[in-house]
């Protein structure tokens, strides 16, 4: 398992997908300063790898994400918290800003600055038993990395105020209902479904993919035409490809497709 | 990182030279990232103010067009968009006010470079165009900041026309803040210097992100990486890059 940096992050290859793992499991992986530069490195490396074309968000161990350390946080001043805090929301953007689809397993626990590192993925998946949420109001402070911003967008605003006021888990089968995860299974199914999530998307058009991860971006950012204006020119980009050609050329013989990324 | 962007830092302020003059200081990619680390670095450093400047007859001269014609798909597209946003995001956002010290003349994204900065004083006789799209390319940052600018007609003229002005309409336009002799140019840069140093580091700062917020459109970034896919796609962009370096005249296709 070829490690990042400073070694609290694994990269594993299978086939078309790329797992990254956090490996911190003496600390629930827990995230510090040197976790969160690896994690920011793994992803874009992965992300700019042309063979890799779904990545699975793993943790190593029975939790995938405890947070971030308490000793840390309670120890840090105000202009450390301010660098950390910087670098953890050029993680969340990196993830975000992913041409390669993101998809995060959610086993045991993902809570505080772990329940934010999962809202910029692209699909979750979460275990019928995990703590999933935001208890930052119970720690002095309020969930500050997408948790105002990002959750809103995925679950609507009155949903996201609860969780962000309460800092209460929320229920996973709630979780399910309110769209806030694409699926909850048994806890010991979580790295496997995710990384199958992840091997069907492998199986996409890249370019497809990309482009539609692109699209995204504007959604929410700009008016219905401006959006829908981008949507265009960027689907106009895919018409253009071999990937297209044999997409529809499949379909019409009844076949598998072959798709190249180009 | 690359030798041709040097970093110093004296007396609390940061100076980044262009130093390319046997190629016009064209920039390649390495030094739109080397630009963009001095700038965080200034920061670093707490820099009160940060001159940005060249070595040799032109400030700069545009991209290396040599980054142009290796973009081969829609990934090398990307990447050249972001590497380029990254750097003029970096100016613009930087809490240290940006001083551009024109060496002579600029062109393209030289010339954009030069616009990005907060305060920017030019050679008198220095001249600026943006000839971008005669090569197929566009220039990003001048499309999305300069009819704000200037007016959407200069502007035009600028960027479809590819029109040549010189210093002291550029400055008439509202380009830069000022053309002043040759002779006066260090002495006015010093003056600036000096001038933002009376001020406390956090009221420019925030004097100056409000500044800037005018200037900005949402989801720039998805829609200018999505214009230069666009033009990527084609065979036009590549053709341009490729006449200009064989020293011919582009054959663009309908």
């Amino acid at each position: 398992m070829p490690a990042i940096g400073n070694g609290h992050i694994q990269i594993e290859y299978d086939d078309r997908r790329a797992d990254v793992i956090i490996d911190r499991p003496e600390k629930r992986n827990a995230l510090n300063e040197a976790a969160v530069a690896d994690l920011t490195e793994a992803i874009k490396q992965v992300d700019d790898d042309e063979d890799v074309r779904a990545i699975a968000l793993l943790g190593n161990g029975s939790v995938f994400c405890a947070g971030f350390q308490l000793d840390m946080m309670h120890e840090k001043d105000v202009d450390e918290h301010d660098e950390f805090q910087r670098s953890f929301r050029t993680l969340l953007n990196t993830i975000d800003q992913s041409t390669t689809p993101v998809v995060a397993g959610i086993k045991g626990a993902a809570i505080a600055g772990g329940f934010e590192l999962t809202l910029p993925a692209d699909l979750r998946v979460l275990g019928e038993e995990s703590k999933y949420g935001i208890i930052e109001v119970n720690l002095g402070i309020f969930p500050h990395q997408g948790s105002t911003q990002r959750l809103p967008q995925i679950v609507g605003i009155g949903k996201a105020k609860e969780m962000v006021l309460t800092g209460e888990y929320v229920d996973p089968e709630e979780a399910d209902r309110c769209n806030l995860v694409t699926e909850v299974v048994p806890e010991s199914d979580v790295d496997d479904r995710t990384r199958e999530l992840a091997d069907d998307l492998t199986e996409k058009a890249p370019l497809g993919i990309q482009n539609a991860l692109e699209a995204f971006q504007a959604t929410f950012d700009v008016p219905l035409e401006d959006g829908l204006a981008t949507e265009h020119r960027l689907a106009m980009q895919v018409y253009g490809s071999r990937d297209r050609k044999e997409g529809f050329e499949a379909r019409l013989e009844g076949r598998k497709p072959e798709f190249e990324g180009r | 990182m690359t030798d041709d962007v040097v970093y110093e830092f004296d007396d609390k302020v940061s100076t980044i030279r262009l130093e390319r003059p046997e190629r016009y200081n064209a920039m390649t990619l390495e030094m739109w990232r080397a630009l963009k680390e001095g700038i965080h670095r200034a920061d670093d450093d707490g820099a009160r103010a940060i001159v940005l400047t060249g070595e040799g007859d032109l400030f700069c001269s545009g991209d290396d067009i040599q980054s142009l014609a290796n973009v081969e798909n829609e990934r090398d597209a990307r990447v050249l968009a972001d590497t380029l946003t990254d750097c003029f995001d970096a100016i613009e956002q930087s809490p240290v006010p940006v001083v551009g010290w024109a060496n002579g003349s600029a062109y393209g994204g030289g010339f954009e470079l030069l616009m990005a900065a907060d305060i920017t004083i030019v050679p008198e006789g220095s001249s600026f165009a943006l000839p971008e799209t005669k090569i197929g390319a566009f220039p990003l940052y001048a499309a999305k900041r300069l009819s704000l600018l200037v007016g959407r007609q200069r502007a035009s003229e600028l960027a479809l026309a590819g029109r040549e002005i010189s210093a002291e309409r550029a400055v008439e336009w509202g380009l830069f803040a000022r053309a002043v002799p040759e002779a006066e140019l260090e002495g006015t840069v010093a003056e600036t210097v000096a001038a933002l140093r009376q001020s406390s580091p956090e009221a420019l700062a925030t004097t100056k992100a409000w500044l800037g917020v005018p200037l900005r459109s949402d989801a720039e970034r998805v829609g200018i990486r999505t214009g230069l896919g666009h033009l990527y796609a084609g065979e036009n962009a590549r053709e341009g890059a490729k006449a200009f370096l064989e020293d011919r005249e582009p054959d663009f296709v309908d």
